[in-house]
């Protein structure tokens, strides 16, 4: 929610005129601060700053653009404060959409070595083969969901994960089937 | 008339007047950013928002183009109104940080630092103001918003020097934040009007008061420099006077009077110096003449009594004064100007004031202290203000290239010893000439004029102040070069000459 209202202000930010105050200088800081959340670099008082700035814009704006600019921010925060707060807290995204808030991973447990996500990633960033368990290497992937997607639900063994550690991959990477 | 409240005190407007301009009148203070009262409202700014009431619904609107309505009722500082404009003045203040403007606003509103990422591109609010009187008032349009949203700002067409800029500077004396620098909008170069009373130490607007003890102490427009007499456009000076007393029509009126008697005392004018090249006049900035020094060194002067000398700015140490430039030279004028040695003691004596370590060297040829007391003057100068005398007539002047200062060539005429020295700033004290419209005046009621160009006085001996012709007196510098007091005696004298002209005329 919080990248919705980032996307919303983003596209503000072209549309406003930039005669009024409130909505050029107002759109620009609010953008900012959810910019700065969706990358994971939120502060606390950033939500309250937020709400005055969204408050002010609201009221003083000149035209019909600029008072209704703040609404995806005042409807968001009133609606969804819990993923501000999972975002500037524990740095984490209910959503899986802020990408430096996210990591992919493959579960080993449940990886088949299908090779599926390793041929399509975009990025090469998965390494491993036939009976070897893909492992993604963090520094080159780009989070674009490719992996997430092509995983067969009855693997299902990508896992996207937020706000937590990625874990270490297995030593020993041979895949051992015939598990139960 | 409309009534309405504002803070709760009854205030009447004129119909289609806004809530801003009937606040102002009555001394309400509402802040402001993109309002001028010349210009017509923009309500860009948001700053001056006030929260009004009007049948029983609030609600916040910009005060400088909201009209006034009947029963209205308007507050300019609930407490959702502060907090908005603080809001403003924190957002602004994060884009221009170090506009004094917005510091200050920022102080009155309790704001230390602005919360938000700074983004200090440059000064500009973009208020506007600049574009709108280029566009309303000068009817140019040189400059203008340029981009959309948070790529808004001012510039000219295509980003180039504009060609229609006149560089009248309006748009940079109305820029609160003084982000607006000329030479971005115009190869043009503007042209400061020099103020003739400080002999174009500085520089006045094209309406001004003359001088600070002008009589009568009204403004006058420059029919030359005024936008509005050149384009017909501006007329911004109409807006800001409340007595309504602007008139662009006045003419220049000739009144014919029926007298008995006329006394001339057209005075003075200074002779150009800048026919003496050897001076330097006009080409070594720090030689300036002996008026402008006056000015200088006068508290209602351009530099508030502060000597600093033109190249640099700096208080001289040492001051070198010319006697007689264009006075008892046969190039020029023949005779003394008769009151520039003691002038010369009096700058001396005051610069000495001024700055104690200050020394003074005067260049004189003969010194003319005539008059009650006026050696003692002297001698006071010397021993008191540091001031010497040197006899001598300086043959040329010219510029140390390091530091502007003027270097001195003279020949001391007592020992024949030829010599130079170096002073910080040199003042040149020039010849006294009739005034300028002497020559006329005298064609006009049928005078001579002497071999100087004075007023003839035939009798001197035992009517100093007759004309040849029965009824015109002449007194003070018109008839011969004189002192104020010399003046004076004669301007008594030709009142008296000419009440008893007038009372024979009677008989």
């Amino acid at each position: 929610m919080v990248d919705t209202a980032r996307y919303f202000l983003d596209f503000l930010s072209d549309e406003s005129c930039g005669k009024c105050v409130p909505c050029r200088e107002g759109i620009r800081q609010m953008l900012d601060i959810l910019t700065r959340i969706t990358e994971g670099k939120g502060g606390k008082a950033d939500i309250e700053l937020l709400e005055d700035v969204a408050t002010m814009v609201k009221n003083f704006a000149l035209c019909a653009l600029g008072t209704s600019a703040p609404n995806p921010v005042l409807s968001t925060l009133q609606y969804f404060r819990d993923e501000y707060l999972a975002h500037i807290e524990d740095k984490r995204c209910p959503a899986y959409v802020c990408k430096p808030l996210v990591s992919y991973y493959i579960d080993p447990a449940k990886c088949q070595a299908c090779m599926l996500c390793l041929r399509n990633c975009p990025v090469e960033a998965i390494s491993g083969g036939k009976n070897q368990i893909h492992v993604i290497d963090q520094e080159k992937c780009t989070k674009c969901n490719t992996c997430f997607e092509v995983c067969p639900p009855r693997f299902n063994a990508v896992r996207r994960l937020s706000g937590e550690p990625v874990p270490p991959p297995v030593k020993d990477r041979t895949l051992v089937r015939g598990k139960s | 008339m409309v009534n309405l409240t504002i803070d709760g005190k009854a205030v009447t407007a004129e119909e289609g007047t806004y809530i801003l301009e009937a606040a102002k009148a009555n001394n309400i203070d509402i802040p402001t950013l993109c309002y001028h009262p010349a210009l017509e409202p923009f309500g860009a700014c948001r700053l001056c928002t006030v929260e009004i009431s009007s049948r029983g619904r609030k609600r916040l609107v910009t005060s400088c183009n909201y009209p006034v309505e009947e029963g209205l009722e308007v507050s300019t500082d609930s407490e959702e109104v502060i907090k908005g404009r603080s809001m403003i003045v924190e957002l602004l203040l994060a884009r221009c940080p170090n506009v004094p403007v917005l510091q200050e606003l920022a102080k009155e509103y309790g704001i230390e630092k602005p919360r938000f990422k700074l983004t200090p591109e440059d000064d500009c609010i973009l208020c506007g103001l600049c574009a709108r009187i280029c566009e309303e008032r000068m009817g140019v349009s040189a400059i203008n918003f340029v981009g959309r949203g948070l790529e808004r700002r001012i510039d000219t067409p295509f980003e180039v020097q504009s060609e229609v800029c006149m560089a009248c500077g309006a748009c940079a004396f109305v820029c609160p934040t003084g982000a607006i620098k000329l030479e971005d909008i115009t190869g043009k170069e503007p042209r400061p009007i020099p103020a003739e009373f400080n002999l174009g130490l500085n520089s006045r607007s094209a309406i001004y008061v003359p001088f600070p003890q002008a009589v009568p102490k009204v403004p006058v427009i420059d029919r030359e420099a005024c936008i509005h007499f050149l384009t017909g456009n501006c007329r911004t000076c109409e807006n800001f006077c409340q007595a309504k007393a602007i008139n662009y029509d006045q003419e220049d009126e000739i009144i014919e009077a029926d007298v008995g008697a006329i006394i001339l005392a057209s005075g003075f004018d200074l002779y150009d110096p800048s026919g003496l090249e050897e001076y330097g006049y006009g080409k070594i900035k720090n030689v300036i003449t002996a008026m402008q020094y006056e000015r200088m060194i006068s508290a209602s002067g351009p530099t508030e009594g502060h000597l600093k000398r033109p190249s640099d700015g700096k208080t001289p140490k040492t001051l070198g004064f010319i006697q007689c430039v264009g006075s008892r030279d046969t190039r020029h004028k023949l005779y003394c100007s008769s009151v520039c040695c003691m002038h010369a003691t009096k700058e001396a004596i005051l610069a000495n004031e001024h700055y104690p370590d200050l020394k003074s060297f005067i260049f004189y040829t003969d010194l003319r202290a005539v008059g009650k007391r006026f050696q003692e003057y002297v001698t006071r100068a010397q021993q008191e203000y540091d001031v010497t005398y040197i006899r001598s007539r300086p043959s040329k002047i010219t510029e140390n290239e390091e530091n502007g200062n003027p270097i001195i060539l003279y020949e001391e005429t007592t020992s024949r010893k030829r010599t130079s020295m170096e002073v910080d700033m040199v003042v040149l004290c020039q010849a006294l000439i009739p005034a300028g419209s002497h020559a006329e005046l005298s064609k006009i009621l049928n005078l001579k004029l002497d071999e100087y160009q004075f007023i003839d006085i035939p009798d001197r001996q035992f009517h100093p102040v007759d004309t040849e012709v029965p009824g015109i007196f002449a007194c003070g510098f018109c008839q011969a070069p004189q002192d104020i007091p010399d003046s004076v005696v004669q301007a008594s004298a030709a009142a008296a000459r000419a009440a008893e002209f007038l009372s024979k005329e009677e008989d």
